[in-house]
Formats: C-alpha cells, structure tokens, sequence
C-alpha cells in the first residue's frame, strides 16, 4: 500500500545519544534523498521528535541506519493531555486510517511510558480510551499486522517525575532503529582493540555523519585499530587506513586488554574486520605519517572518518627534522619512525583538512573529533577550509575542563593550490593555535586548581 | 602463526625482546593459519588497486613521485567476493598506465589495455579488473620512487611509507 506525500512521523530516542539524534537523521535524511524540513520541528529536550518525511520507505531506509533513534511511528495525533490527544486524532484524515483499520487486518495496541511506570489498570484505561477510533480489524498480541502505540513523555529527570505526561502521542509503528549494533560491535568483544578505541555507537554514528554508503571508499588516517572503518565496512564501503606507529598497524607489541601482556596472531585490523564478517571491505593499511600523505593527485575518498590523537593516552607524532627537541621518541622493531616531533594540534587540524579538500570527492565528507580546553573555547576556532562547509558541532564532555566535539564538514568546492594557504590568513588558525597547549593544559597546575576550586563549591 | 617465527633482523633489539617476552603466543592461541602457509590468518597485502593510489612525498618530487616502481619478492592470489558496482565505480579512477606498468613487474596476464566501450555492463572486463585491482596482493616487495630513486618496502603487505628526517619535506 503506498502512502504518498510527507507525513508527520515521531521517533524516540535513547537518553545517551540525545546530542547526536539530530544531524544523524539529518545527514541520513540527505543520504537517502528526503529535505529535511526544517521549520518548527527542531530537536528539543524530550525522548521524542516530531519530523516531516516525504515517504515511508524514506523513514525505513532511516532506520536501518540510525544508532540513535530507537523507533519511528507514524503520527496520527498527540497533545499535551489526553484530551488534546482524542481532539487531535478526531481530525486526522479518516482515509488515512482506514486503510491500517479495515476488517481484514489485525493489530494491537501498545503503551510506552517514559520515564514513569504505570500499572497494568492504568495502561489498559489508556488503551480503551481510544475506542472511539474506527478499528475494524481483530486484535492479535502475538504477531499482528500493524502495531499502534501510545508515547506518553514524562520528561527526563528521573527525579521529577510529574503526575501528568508533558506530551502524550499516538502513532503507527513503522520501524526500530540500529541500536543493537552497538551490543553486537561491542569493543568489549572484540579480537584487537588499543588504548583508545572509539566507542562502537560512536563509530556508527560517524558513519552515518559520513554518509557513507555502499561501495564508497572510506579512509582513516589516524587509524589506530581500525574501529571506525568496521563501522563503515558494516554499511557496505570498502576501507583504507593509515597509522604512524608500526606496531598498531602490523598488530604487534603490547596488548590493550587487562590481563594480557602481548597482541595475539589474531589482532590486527584485518581480523577485526573478519570478526564481523567484514574482510571483503578491507583494502589495505599502510605505515604513513598523515601530515607527510602517500596519495596521488585526485579525488577517490567518498568520507574520510578519522579521531586523530590527542596526545593525551596516544602521543601525536609525526617524522621531521632533529633540529626540534623531540618529545617521547618511540622506539619500534624494525625502528620506523625517525623522530617524535609533537605535532603541533593546530597543524595536525589544518593538515587533515588540506588533505580532505584534496582528495575527497565533491559532496564527501570529513567527520573528526576536535578536543578542545572548554573555558577557552569558541565556536570561532573550530578549522575552517575554503573548499569545505560547516555541516555540525557536537560536543561530548571529557571531564570538567575539556571536551571533544564531532565535527563533520562536506566538500563544497573543488581544490586548488592557492586553498592550501588560506587558512593562515583565517582568524580561526589563530584561535586553534592556543589549543596547541591542549595537552598541557589537561595536564597543568591550572586545571587541577580548578577541579579543586569547583569540588570546594560543590561542598 | 607462521611470521612469529620469522628470524628478526639483528640491529632491532626490541622486536628479539618481545619474541622472547611473549611465550605461548602459539600455544595459548588457537588458530588455524589460512591456506597459503606465509601469509597465515593475520596477514594483510597490499592490493595493485592501493598502488595505483600511492605516490612518492620524497621532497622536491612532486607529481613525478608516480607512479612508484613496484618490485614483489612475494605475491599471492587471494579471491575476493566480486562486487561489479564497485568495480565499476573504480575504472574511473584508475590510471591506466600505472596499472598496466605494476602488472607488468607482477606477470600478470590478462590485464585489459584500457577501459573498453560499455564496460559498466561487460561482466567479463568487470571480472577482469576486479582480479587485477584487488585479488592480486604484494606479501613483501618494494615501491620505488622513480625521481629519487627512495625504495619503501613492503612487508607482511605493508607499505612503510614513513621518511627519516633529511628526506622529509619542510
């Protein structure tokens, strides 16, 4: 049965990816080619989101990618009391209905309370207060056609919980989001992890930033053990990585796990990949500095995903002249790496988008974690390219003093040579520059005083 | 697992620590190496689709950094589920003559000259450029710089392409 035209859709959410829920659906929104309509329908505070999606396989395509989103319904009515709700589904179009309604069909009538539990009376008052909608159909609990629910929102703080529901919703299920992948990719289970291997709900979400699909080549220049390219081998790429330290890459030397002192046979990136039955995605890995890269001329990166260190648990490193005082030189077999040179965060940033305005195809995109010193920041220093837009910002805290935040930037203008200098003529160069001391700044004096001062006021 | 018992070179005195520190690596780990002895379950190669990507950053080269000279001591043929659409995404972006040189060094036969008309649905040349690009793969082997003549190795399928101190670029 089609349904055509935009209709008003709810998704729920999970509490821990409220900060990610909206450029997720808005960047796999784009990828599957729906507008997103902007207007009044903007992500608040509440476990829900109204949006207008132009089609239903839309909202399905949506959901077979979405680790934030834990369902969407169809939504035939809602209020701010159950009165608000019967009004509102009095007047939605009988025809649309009826055609989930009709005598042939079965169904059944769910409840999901947020943040309040209700007893089973009251769950079943609830239910047959809706008998005044026209269901002609034979209720079936086991495995109905269509399934109907009552969203009632009780707000997210678990020590306030109201007596009433701020917002009450009624909808047609449609589908559930991804979030089981992020049990089934869990870090915990997998063959080859190291020091700071991203979180598998993460790497999934900046997949979806990425707006990565199949048979696109994804690239991580600071690849480390490959977490972020399983990701996007699940939705179907094909992967490369590149990475500084020789060990991480060949998958030798000292092991990440707890009660293990060295890295097995079996752990490198391209068994983690076979963990998950993923091997055929993989391309290839190679040794490389990032800011000194080994590719040609040309455009072939649909996204390049990457976390790049932040010195803090993994040094950031490159290879150059002896003449700097090098910091923390690492010696591996078969020794690799020259020199340690820190690499100033500023320039490592200003790299990595140089070389994604090189190499990324037009409409690619970059998606990285920029660690920032909180009291100092602002949106101003955030690394601007000319030939890359600004899609979002989100931040995630670290501690009290510092942050990170994801952002993804999508290639607007083909690269020339003069695009390369540009960002020292920025403000915004100037501003990142102080985050240079970004490590020492976690590490200092200063941000100890003020952990100490804050747990003081907190006393 | 067959490269753990490799002989290290004897100027890297941690890698010999590091054998000798890890008892057991074989007897606690159960795993069964692939068919093709060497390269073993936890090996990784380096595809031509990949050479075709990489050029030299000696300093001062530039463009003339590729294609890099690709020298194989070792090479295997691993089959890869064929996927066309992606193939055909690929053959695009392929230059030709890179490719065509690197098969060469490599013996490979077969390799088509050039993108034929209508390729996107000639399933035979899709096959064809699916084997070369990514079945073929480079166990240990070396890429030259043709302008500077620099050699990064390649080993366990690895490309180093890490440069010391004087060759870097300012």
């Amino acid at each position: 049965m089609r349904h055509s035209g935009p209709r008003r859709r709810v998704v729920g959410c999970c509490d821990g990816a409220a900060g990610y829920l909206e450029q997720e659906i808005k960047s796999l929104l784009s990828l599957f080619g729906g507008q997103f309509i902007s207007s009044q329908e903007t992500y608040g505070k509440s476990p829900f989101w109204i949006l207008s999606i132009p089609s239903e396989d839309i909202a399905r395509n949506l959901m077979k990618r979405t680790v934030c989103a834990k369902s969407i319904f169809e939504l035939w009515g809602h209020g701010k009391c159950p009165e608000e709700l019967y009004s509102s589904l009095k007047n939605y179009p009988v025809e649309k209905m009826v055609p989930f309604l009709h005598s042939d069909s079965t169904y059944k009538i769910k409840i999901h309370t947020f943040n309040k539990t209700l007893t089973q009376e009251e769950k079943v008052k609830r239910i047959d207060a809706l008998e005044f909608l026209p269901f002609e159909g034979k209720v079936n609990l086991k495995k109905p056609q269509h399934v109907f629910s009552i969203l009632e929102d009780y707000g997210l703080d678990p020590n306030h919980i109201p007596e009433n529901p701020h917002n009450i919703y009624f909808g047609r299920w449609i589908a559930d989001g991804q979030r089981e992948l992020i049990e089934s990719y869990s870090v915990k289970k997998r063959h080859f992890i190291g020091n700071t291997s991203m979180d598998a709900g993460l790497s999934f979400i900046m997949a979806n930033h990425g707006k990565v699909k199949k048979n696109d080549i994804v690239f991580d220049p600071f690849v480390g053990t490959g977490g972020l390219l399983i990701a996007s081998a699940h939705f179907g790429a094909y992967v490369y990585g590149t990475d500084i330290d020789y060990n991480t890459v060949h998958g030798l030397g000292k092991a990440s796990r707890k009660n293990q002192k060295w890295r097995g046979p079996d752990e490198n990136i391209r068994a983690n990949l076979r963990q998950y039955g993923l091997e055929k995605y993989y391309l290839d890995v190679l040794v490389s500095d990032a800011s000194k890269p080994s590719w040609r001329k040309g455009t072939y990166f649909d996204a390049i995903i990457t976390d790049p260190p932040y010195g803090i648990r993994e040094s950031t490193r490159r290879t150059g002249s002896q003449k700097e005082i090098p910091k923390g030189i690492e010696k591996c077999p078969e020794s690799h790496v020259p020199v340690s040179l820190s690499y100033h965060l500023s320039d490592m940033f200003f790299d990595l988008l140089n070389f994604s305005a090189e190499t990324l195809v037009l409409g690619g995109r970059l998606v990285y974690w920029l660690p920032v010193y909180t009291p100092e920041y602002t949106e101003e220093m955030v690394p601007w390219h000319p030939c890359l837009k600004l899609i979002s910002n989100c931040e995630q805290k670290l501690s009290s003093h510092t942050s990170r935040r994801l952002i993804t930037m999508e290639k607007v203008k083909e690269f020339e040579n003069r695009d390369q200098y540009s960002h020292l003529l920025s403000d915004h160069f100037l501003l990142y520059q102080g985050h240079n001391s970004f490590r020492e700044k976690y590490f200092s004096g200063v941000t100890k005083r003020i952990a100490k001062e804050e747990k003081s006021s907190q006393e | 697992m067959e490269w753990h018992l490799q002989p290290r070179k004897k100027d890297s005195k941690v890698s010999n620590r590091i054998e000798r520190d890890s008892p057991g690596n074989d007897v606690e780990r159960d795993h069964s190496p692939s068919g093709s002895g060497f390269a073993g379950a936890g090996s990784v190669d380096m595809r031509l689709l990949t050479h075709n990507l990489l050029s030299s950053h000696v300093r001062g080269v530039g463009p003339r950094g590729f294609p890099l000279r690709l020298q194989a001591t070792e090479v295997r043929i691993n089959p890869v589920e064929f996927n066309p659409d992606f193939i055909v995404r690929m053959i695009p972006k392929v230059e030709w003559a890179a490719l065509l040189e690197a098969a060469d060094h490599l013996h490979l036969i077969q390799v088509p000259k050039e993108p034929i008309q209508g390729y996107e649905h000639n399933e035979e040349f899709l096959r064809k450029m699916h084997h070369v690009l990514l079945e073929v793969e480079v166990l240990e082997g070396t890429l030259q710089c043709p302008e500077s003549g620099r050699v990064f190795p390649i080993s366990r399928g690895i490309p180093n392409m890490l440069l010391s101190d004087e060759e870097t670029e300012t």
